[in-house]
């Protein structure tokens, strides 16, 4: 990889492509952001860059109408621009919800298309809710496991958690903040590791630190301005309701913490927020960091931390929500902060002992990863 | 003694078991040597590490001949693992005795009719036990000799599994150098151990909870209806407490079988289990109702896929007798409850019975293997059914 790394998103399917609208925004630089569907309508309503619709002599612009296989077929049609939009890059993100035809189907064709160009690939994929149904379930899984297998990394979350994280919203306001979160997170990761910083997180570290946590880990993303914005996020994280007030940091055998922000962004404060974090960790626990640094980021401080921790499906209900400030103006001297948290499963070769053994598949299920993990039950500690 | 003894031997995941059986004149298997140590170079039932492995059964051996005073020279072993299935095979004769009266040939030839089952290239018939005999398709029969009819049926359940697996069991114990006289299905040799013939005639589950695979087996109306192995055992208990907790190996068995339960309701009454600090490992303190949850949903899911599989077999509704498990993880606290809750069935445990001798080897159910093993033993010595070497076993070793 040169200076910069070149870098791509690619949103897949209905899902995909609203998540990949919200980190489009905030994605600085040169990274490519596009989304790819086989609905023409869904396509329309993205917000990203790039528009791809795939599969359109098959589907007719109608999408697939849940069935992977027409997801898959879509991707064999249209692979040649596929290939164009995944060339040359050195690192690509691909993004989709599990469950779907085009999401399930066209997600691991793609990230296959994407390693084949020499990229490093991870998949960020959500999980369907429990109320869609054991079909859609199954369809998610061998999904999931398609990936597992070309994909460098793969980050799981279940859309039950971004629910219990979104609280009591409505369905498009839950909707929106689920996809606003997962757009932040994959937006802040993709700077992290494509800008150049002064502590650099590249993917060495990324992999390193996926392959210590060997299972799962909780992700966890403030944003804060203002004087002392390094406290105000700190706190948020460290306090925030997903580290369960800090209880999963100090149990985190890993941790990685990457941090964006502007010129202005001071030695003290990064110190700061470091100490903070750390004060917060087991004394044994890795700690990877790295900072990002952009003309454009002044005031403004995101910090992304991902824990590797053995709760991975920690406790489902937070019993009390972290304070949240009153949303205000910007303004230069008041701290303003957001704050969202969810956990997020970093789906590796978190085998254990059946590690080096051939895996014991039944009906698409790899029955050596623990029961709890597959039927998505929540630990409490 | 009229006859030689029988030695048994289980490679299991979790210990490596021997058993040396004699045949006493009154008819009663007496055990007279038992060898057995912690298993090494095994995973989900299946050999991973030959030399380590062949180590660990020469130093059982060893450790049997020393006890029962018989120098060991050839063994019965236990075959298992996830590749090991049950499929039941139907075979049809035309009876050609011009009255319809079925002949001693006919039985014989519709056996091997029967027994003739494709299977893929990779795989090797390891038991073949017939069922019942269709008359015209029709009128089922234990014994058909001498009754009328214009075609002669048979159900023969056919076990077979991966030849190069069964043949790296096998190795282990010939790289000693031990002869292997005769293999059997491990379930098979559980369900002969722990089964009364009642039981059999009204209908039974037998379920051998290993280390790294779990054996299944159902009787109804006396004979083996069904039989196979999920690649699942105690040993993903282990490793989900161990991937849960993000705690080493060995304190997640500790766990499993001190401190958790399978039953994810039970009452707890000490909320929290203190693991202590021990070499490099800081100590811990764990919630037991997550422990719980984590070994319940582990064993439910094994459990269903069982009761799924054998509903698929369409055998569920001849068993009268409930469930019978047996194997190490019969000791796990529970899960009596929980196999009755899954199966709505009756449960037992099942411990090694028709076999006398050496109290270790009938006091616990992981012990039903491998005492099943040597009454199979006997079994097979008194029905001179199977000369030494006879099935895949001959064949493989004279090429």
């Amino acid at each position: 990889m040169g200076m910069h790394t070149s870098i791509c998103i690619i949103g897949v399917g209905g899902a995909g492509g609203r998540i990949v609208g919200h980190a489009a925004p905030a994605v600085l630089g040169a990274a490519h952001v596009a989304a790819v569907n086989t609905d023409a309508r869904e396509l329309d309503q993205a917000r990203a860059p790039v528009k791809l619709q795939i599969g359109t002599a098959r589907t007719g612009g109608l999408g697939t109408g849940g069935a992977p296989s027409a997801g898959r077929l879509a991707v064999d049609d249209d692979l040649p621009t596929l290939r164009e939009i995944v060339a040359d890059k050195d690192f690509v993100i691909v993004v989709a919800g599990l469950g779907g035809g085009t999401g399930s189907g066209a997600l691991p064709a793609i990230v296959r298309a994407a390693a084949d160009g020499g990229a490093l690939t991870v998949a960020v994929v959500t999980m369907p809710f429990a109320f869609e149904g054991a079909k859609r379930q199954g369809v998610a899984r061998e999904a999931l496991r398609a990936v597992q297998e070309v994909a460098d990394a793969v980050v799981v979350m279940a859309n039950d958690r971004l629910a219990e994280a979104t609280g009591e919203a409505g369905l498009k306001a839950a909707f929106d903040r689920a996809d606003d979160l997962l757009g932040r997170s994959v937006s802040t990761l993709c700077n992290l590791i494509a800008q150049p910083g002064y502590i650099k997180l590249d993917f060495a570290k990324l992999q390193h630190m996926v392959q210590h946590c060997d299972g799962t880990c909780s992700l966890a993303f403030a944003e804060a301005s203002g004087a002392d914005r390094a406290a105000v996020a700190a706190t948020g994280l460290m306090c925030g309701t997903l580290l369960e007030g800090g209880k999963l940091a100090a149990a985190a055998k890993a941790v990685l913490v990457g941090i964006v922000g502007g010129p202005d962004l001071a030695v003290r404060e990064v110190g700061e927020l470091m100490e903070a974090i750390q004060a917060g960790l087991a004394p044994d626990c890795n700690l990877c960091m790295g900072t990002h640094v952009h003309d454009e980021r002044r005031d403004t401080i995101q910090v992304l931390m991902l824990v590797a921790e053995s709760w991975s499906q920690a406790s489902a209900a937070p019993a009390v929500e972290a304070p949240r400030s009153v949303k205000q103006p910007r303004s230069g001297g008041r701290s303003r902060q957001k704050q969202s948290q969810t956990t997020l499963g970093l789906q590796l070769p978190g085998r254990g002992r059946f590690r080096n053994v051939e895996p014991t598949l039944l009906d698409g299920e790899d029955l050596d990863t623990p029961t709890y993990q597959r039927r998505g039950l929540a630990l409490e500690t | 003694m009229a006859n030689a003894p029988v030695v048994g031997l289980e490679i299991g995941t979790t210990k490596v078991i021997a058993l040396v059986g004699e045949l006493r004149d009154d008819g009663v298997i007496m055990i007279t040597g038992i060898g057995e140590r912690p298993s090494t170079g095994v995973r989900k039932g299946e050999i991973i590490d030959i030399e380590n492995a062949a180590l660990c059964v020469k130093s059982v051996l060893a450790m049997a001949e020393e006890r029962s005073n018989v120098a060991i020279r050839e063994v019965l072993l236990a075959v298992s693992g996830g590749h090991v299935q049950g499929l039941v095979n139907r075979g049809t004769v035309p009876v050609f005795d011009k009255d319809g009266e079925i002949s001693r040939e006919d039985l014989d030839e519709v056996m091997e009719v029967a027994k003739a089952v494709n299977l893929p290239p990779e795989r090797e018939i390891l038991h073949t036990i017939s069922q019942y005999y269709y008359i015209d398709n029709d009128q089922r029969v234990i014994n058909p000799e001498g009754m009328q009819g214009a075609q002669l049926s048979v159900d023969m359940l056919v076990i077979h599994g991966v030849r190069n697996r069964l043949n790296n069991t096998v190795r282990v114990v010939r790289n000693i150098p031990v002869d292997v006289h005769d293999v059997a299905a491990s379930g098979l040799c559980s369900a002969l151990s722990v089964l009364t013939a009642e039981q059999k005639k009204s209908g039974v589950v037998v379920i051998d909870l290993g280390g790294g695979k779990t054996d299944y087996v159902v009787y109804a109306d006396g004979v083996v209806a069904s039989a196979g192995v999920l690649g699942v055992g105690g040993d993903h208990v282990t490793n989900d407490i161990a991937l849960g907790f993000s705690i080493p190996t060995a304190q997640a068995e500790v766990l499993k079988r001190e401190s958790g339960s399978v039953n994810a309701k039970a009452a707890v009454r000490v909320p929290t289990v203190t693991l202590p600090a021990e070499g490099g490992f800081p100590g811990r303190t764990l919630a037991v109702r997550s422990l719980n949850l984590i070994m319940h949903a582990r064993m439910d899911e094994v459990l269903a896929m069982i009761k799924r599989r054998l509903e698929k077999d369409d055998v569920l509704h001849q068993v009268g007798a409930g469930v019978v498990l047996t194997g190490g993880g019969a000791h796990m606290a529970g899960i009596v409850e929980l196999a009755e809750a899954v199966f709505g069935l009756p449960c037992a445990i099942g411990k090694p019975r028709n076999v006398s001798g050496l109290a270790a080897a009938m006091s616990g159910p992981e012990y039903a293997t491998v005492s099943g093993l040597v009454q199979y033993g006997f079994k097979t010595v008194k029905e001179q059914a199977r000369p030494p070497l006879s099935g895949w076993l001959g064949r493989i070793f004279s090429r």
